[in-house]
Parts: structure tokens; sequence; C-alpha cells
């Protein structure tokens, strides 16, 4: 398993938060979380790729509990093994969008690779705003540039936090497509968070988070 | 990382360029201090080796410095020549070159001088011969550059030591012919027109024996080493003192000691003549030169508070793009950047800052002097150049890059503090 939530949970001081839950993902799976806002599925994010620390129960990625390894081993099994594409927070302000995806590669310690970054960015449909800055795109189209460059890095673990809400119909199949492709072209597991219902049919597994934060259904 | 860092430059340019330009000007006001105060101090010191003391007319011992020996003031007056028999005479005594002033050809001097005036200031002849007769001279470097002269030309001087000596005060009736060129020596040499003490008294009427009359026996000890002194550039004459009329003047004269002990006895022993004063170069241009010490230091304390304030602002400037930033400083760590890389990324955009501030100073600052040097031939007169590099200067760049480092330090610690989930949690 690449992934493995054992009755994990954490609270944030005003009391939300997410689990507990356990599910597991393995090489290669794809799985949609559904569930409505505040139902924690970003918290669940953070957890999993170590940037927040379990108050119970375990997660293991590549079979090591995240959280239990020192900050700087804890940074490099995130850095070899996961991308994330997050809600809001999606490239890095002042590069281009081809200068974003260039440095991801850099810092995930891979080769140069112009002719990947352009085929992503072509698949995408940004190839055109290669060269403009984060500000200069449109929401729709910062989310297809850092759905690109999470792709980027070619991750054995690929989250992703709500990356089609603010794309239309067309636009959010296409990415939906392209995830699972990738994921299931580099044997990447994926692990999509959303309330975006429109996604439940691509994927073959989804699980229902519920309002609690815990798991209210799943659909294999 | 560099690339990272000139993008977020890039990224707030009119930031940038503010504070590159604050801290240019700082650096450039450093560099336009030290430039001026190094060239002016240097020039002074080659200009007065050799020189123990000059003994001049009563007046301002400042000002007597200043005309004898930089050629920048007009002279306190003149000395009778007994004067110079009289140093010449004094076993203390190892050298004394008389100066006869007074003319002057297109701004430059004209000197009445000895032979041994070139050796005060190692000059070389770059072409042509050393002055033998009367009305023969020899010119600077610089002179001949500017003047265009060459040897066997003829010119006429002027009455008046200024540079704008009109050709209506010209001594048409006595035109002094070029025998010689002196290599450029870095010194005041260089703008001076070189002849006879006779030539200038020819200048002017004065009477006195042709120099080919034989002198009279002077016995004089210092003989021996005076003609040694001139040595191949010697013409064959007998001493001044022992060809001049009555009331044949100097101007003032160049004494070299023979030992320490005369630096204590002669001046006092000079200046107890009613007639004479004996000025000291090195208190003399010590005094001069701190007339401007307290405006140099005040520049100077102005600069230091402009760099203060140009610190300051690229301290608040990546302070606040740390906050506004700590979004992407996140984002990066999650890619994978190390907290060192990212705290290199800041540091590294206070140190371009400071580069790039620095290195336009200096540009700024050589500049500035160079061109004030050619719009003010005073300036240029005392030394003053923008050319050439101090090695002062590498301790003002690196105090620019010190203060660049110093300034990004907090902000770029920023990140280790960081919460990556909480600012990764909040919205962009
Ligand atoms: N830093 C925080 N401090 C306190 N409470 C928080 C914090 N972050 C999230 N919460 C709370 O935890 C719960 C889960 O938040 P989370 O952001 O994980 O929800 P979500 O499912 O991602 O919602 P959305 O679909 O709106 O993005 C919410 O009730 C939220 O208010
Ligand atoms: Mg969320």
């Amino acid at each position: 398993m690449l992934l493995e939530v054992g009755n994990a949970s954490y609270r944030h001081n005003g009391g939300g938060g997410v689990g507990p839950l356990s599910f597991a993902l393995a090489a290669g799976e794809a799985c949609l979380l559904l569930g409505p806002s505040g139902s924690g599925k970003s918290t669940l994010i953070q957890l999993i790729a170590g940037l927040l620390t379990p108050q119970a129960g375990t997660i293991l990625v590549d079979g090591t509990p995240m959280h239990a390894l020192a900050p700087a081993a804890r940074d490099d099994l995130r850095r070899r093994t996961i991308a994330i594409v997050f809600q809001s927070l999606r490239l890095v302000s002042a590069l281009s969008v081809h200068a974003n995806l260039a440095l991801a590669r850099k810092l995930a310690g891979l080769p140069a690779d112009p002719a990947r970054i352009a085929t992503l960015l072509d698949r995408l449909a940004i190839a055109p705003l290669a060269g403009r800055l984060p500000r200069e795109l449109s929401q729709g189209e910062a989310q297809r540039a850092a759905l690109a460059r999470a792709l980027v890095t070619e991750p054995r673990l690929l989250l992703a936090d709500e990356p089609t809400s603010a794309l239309d119909d067309r636009a959010a199949a296409a990415a939906a497509t392209l995830l699972l492709d990738s994921a299931r072209a580099a044997g990447a597991a994926l692990l999509v968070v959303t309330h975006d219902s429109r996604l439940r049919p691509r994927f073959p597994r989804a699980i229902l988070l519920g309002a609690d934060g815990r798991i209210a259904g799943a659909r294999a | 990382m560099i690339g990272l860092a000139l993008a977020y430059l890039r990224d707030r340019a009119g930031q940038s360029l503010l504070n590159v330009l604050l801290l240019a000007l700082a650096v450039a006001s450093l560099v336009a201090l030290l430039l001026v105060s190094t060239r002016v101090e240097d020039r002074f010191a080659r200009d007065s080796a050799g020189i123990d003391l000059v003994v001049g007319a009563k007046g301002s011992p400042l000002q007597l410095i200043l005309s004898a020996i930089f050629h920048l003031d007009q002279p306190t007056g003149n000395v009778p020549l007994a004067a110079l028999a009289m140093l010449r005479a004094d076993p203390g005594v190892a050298r004394a070159i008389p100066l006869a002033l007074g003319d002057s050809f297109r701004g430059f001097r004209i000197v009445g001088t000895e032979p041994a005036f070139l050796d005060l200031h190692g000059s070389r002849l770059a072409e042509g011969r050393p002055w033998r007769a009367p009305m023969e001279a020899v010119l600077g470097a610089e002179v001949a550059r500017r003047t265009g002269a060459a040897p066997g030309q003829k010119f006429l001087g002027s009455h008046g030591l200024g540079a704008d000596s009109g050709e209506a005060m010209a001594h048409d009736h006595a035109p002094f012919t070029v025998t010689g060129i002196l290599a450029p020596t870095g010194t005041v040499a260089d703008r001076l027109i070189l002849t006879s003490v006779e030539s200038v008294w020819d200048v002017h009427g004065i009477a006195h024996p042709e120099p080919s009359a034989p002198g009279h026996a002077h016995g004089d000890a210092r003989d021996g080493a005076h003609d040694h002194a001139h040595g191949p550039v010697a013409p064959a004459s007998p001493p001044l003192a022992a060809r001049a009329a009555p009331g044949a003047d100097v101007t003032a004269i160049l004494v070299s000691f023979a030992s320490p002990a005369a630096a204590i006895r002669l001046p006092a022993a000079i200046n107890r003549q009613t007639a004479l004063q004996a000025a000291v170069p090195a208190q003399e241009t010590a005094r001069f030169l701190s007339l401007f010490a307290g405006a140099i230091a005040g520049a100077r304390v102005l600069a230091l508070l402009i760099a203060a304030a140009a610190a300051l602002s690229i301290f608040t400037v990546l302070l606040a793009a740390a906050r506004t930033r700590a979004g992407d400083l996140a984002l990066l760590r999650v890619m994978g950047a190390r907290p060192s890389t990212v705290f290199g990324t800041v540091l590294l955009e206070g140190l371009l800052v400071a580069a790039a501030g620095a290195l336009l100073g200096l540009l700024i600052g050589h500049l500035a002097v160079e061109l004030a040097a050619r719009a003010f031939p005073a300036l240029a007169g005392i030394g003053v150049t923008g050319l050439g590099v101090l090695p002062a200067e590498l301790a003002i760049l690196a105090g620019a890059l010190g203060l660049g480092a110093l300034a990004a330090l907090l902000p770029a610690a920023a990140v280790f503090r960081a919460d990556l989930a909480a600012t990764l949690a909040r919205a962009h």
C-alpha cells in the first residue's frame, strides 16, 4: 500500500477537523474523496502530506509513518513521493507558468525536461499561457497550471485538493481525465478530495465523507 | 536559486530599483569622498616629498606652502638672494632650490629655478634637452599636452600667475624657446614651465651678469654637492648668488635638511629674521587638509546615514515581501525546497540589491569625480581624478554587501519559523 490511513484524526482548536477515519490506497490506484465544505478534506490532505501530525491513529506513506520522521527526513520523503495541488495556493507568484513547472522539477531533484512540460501544458490546453505570471491567469487556468506543476514532478502519490472547483464542465472533465491518465501512466496513486460531485462517475472508487469528518459511505 | 531571487526582485521592480538607487547614492558619496581625499593627500605627499622646509617672505605659512610647492596660491612676496646663500652655507641644509615666480603661459606657471628641481620630483626629459641659456624653457608633460608645444617652438609668458592672464599683458619683448619636454610624473611638475632664475629676471628687466661670466670665488662648501645634484642636466654656470646684481630676489626657497637636528634648529632660526619665514610642508598640508577634514567627515556621516536608510529600506521591503510571500515560501517548501534554500533565496535578494547598488554607486562615484575634475581644472590640479580604483573601495563594496545581507537576515530567518500547514490553509 502506498498510503494507509489507520483511524487517524485531527481536530483544530475550534473543534473542526477530520476523522477518525481509515482507508488505504495502492500504487496506481485512483480514489475520489467526496465531502461537503468543512468536512475536513483539506485537513486530511495536510495530514497525509505530513504538514500536520495526526492526534490519533497513524498515516503511513509508502510504509513509513511520516509524522514519526525528523523534519528533514519528512521533507525528503515528501519531496521524493508526493505532489500536492492545493486548494487556494497554486503557483509561485513571481514565476511564469513554465518557470513554475521547471522549478518544481528542479526542487523534486529531477532533470530538466522541457518536452514533458510542453506536452503537459498542451494537454491541459494552457500551452499559450506558459509565459504568463500566475496573477495574469484566470482561476481555472491557474488551477490547470497548478495541476501541471504537480504532475510534472512525476509523483508516486498525487494529492489534489479541489482541483476542479473553478473549472467549467469541459475543463473539469479534461482535468479529471488528465489526472487519472497521468496517475495510471506513472503508476502513481491518486487521491482527489472535492465537493465537486461532477467527478464522481469518472473515478473507479469514491469515499464519501460526512460533515462530521468521518467516512459516511464508499463505492467501489 | 539566483533565478528565483531575481524573479522576486523583478516582481516588485519599483521597490527594488528604489533600494538599489538609495544604496548607490550612499556608496557613490562614500567613494567620491574617498577618491577626493585620497587623491589630494596622495598628491600633496608626492609634491612635497623631499621638501622639509620652504623659506619665503613673511605672511601666511599655508599660503607660502600652497604657492611654492603646489603652485596653487599667490606667493607671499620675495626673499633676497642672500637668504639662499645663507641657507647653502648652513651645514644643516642638504639642498636649497630657489624658485622665481611671476609669469605664466596659458595658465601654466613659469618657474625660474635650478635643475635640482627636476630631481625633487623625479622628472626625466621625454624629449629635447634641459634649459641652459637664458630664455630657454622645459615644459611639464601636461603643459606640453595641453598647449601642443614642441621643442624649438617659442612662446611668450604673460605677467601674473592666474589661469586667465591675458595675452595683452604678454612680455612680448622676451620670448621663451622650448628646449625640452618632461615625462609625466604625476606631480605638480607636470603643470609647470621650468626655466632658469635668470630668465625670469630677464623678463622683468632685472639686471644680472650673464651666466657665462665667471663667478666670484664663493668658498661655499655646498658648491660641490650642489653641482653634483645637477647631474647630467646641470648647466655649466656658477652659483646663482654669485651672479646676481643687488636687488635680484627669488620668490621662495625649497630646503631639504641634512640632519634631523636641522629640523629643530633651522625653522626657528629663520623665523627670527624679520624678512623671512620658514614653513614646514608636512605641518601646513596637515593643517590645510584638516580644514577639509571636518567637511569630509560631515559628508561621510551623511553618506553613512543614507547607507543606513538604504539598509532599513531593504529590510522593510524584504520583511513586507516575506509576509505577502509567506504562501509562496510555504509552497516552495512543500515543492521540495529545503528551509536553507528558501532562506538563501531571500538572503540573495538582499545581496543582489546591495551588489547592484554598490556597483552602481562605484560607477557613479568615479564618474562624478572624474566629471568634476574635468569641469574644474583646479580640482584636477590638486590631483583629483575619477580614474583608477583604490583598495579602500573594496572595503566599501564589502560593507554594502554586508549591509544588504544584514538587512535580509531577519526576513530570511522568518522561513525557519513559518507554520506551513497554517500558511497553506489560508487563502491566497
Ligand atoms: N487552522 C484552522 N484552525 C481552526 N479551525 C480550522 C482550521 N482549518 C480548518 N479548520 C476547521 O476544520 C474544519 C475542516 O476544515 P477543512 O479546511 O479541512 O475543510 P474542507 O473539507 O477542506 O472544506 P472546503 O470544502 O470548504 O475546502 C472546518 O470546520 C474548519 O472550519
Ligand atoms: Mg478544503
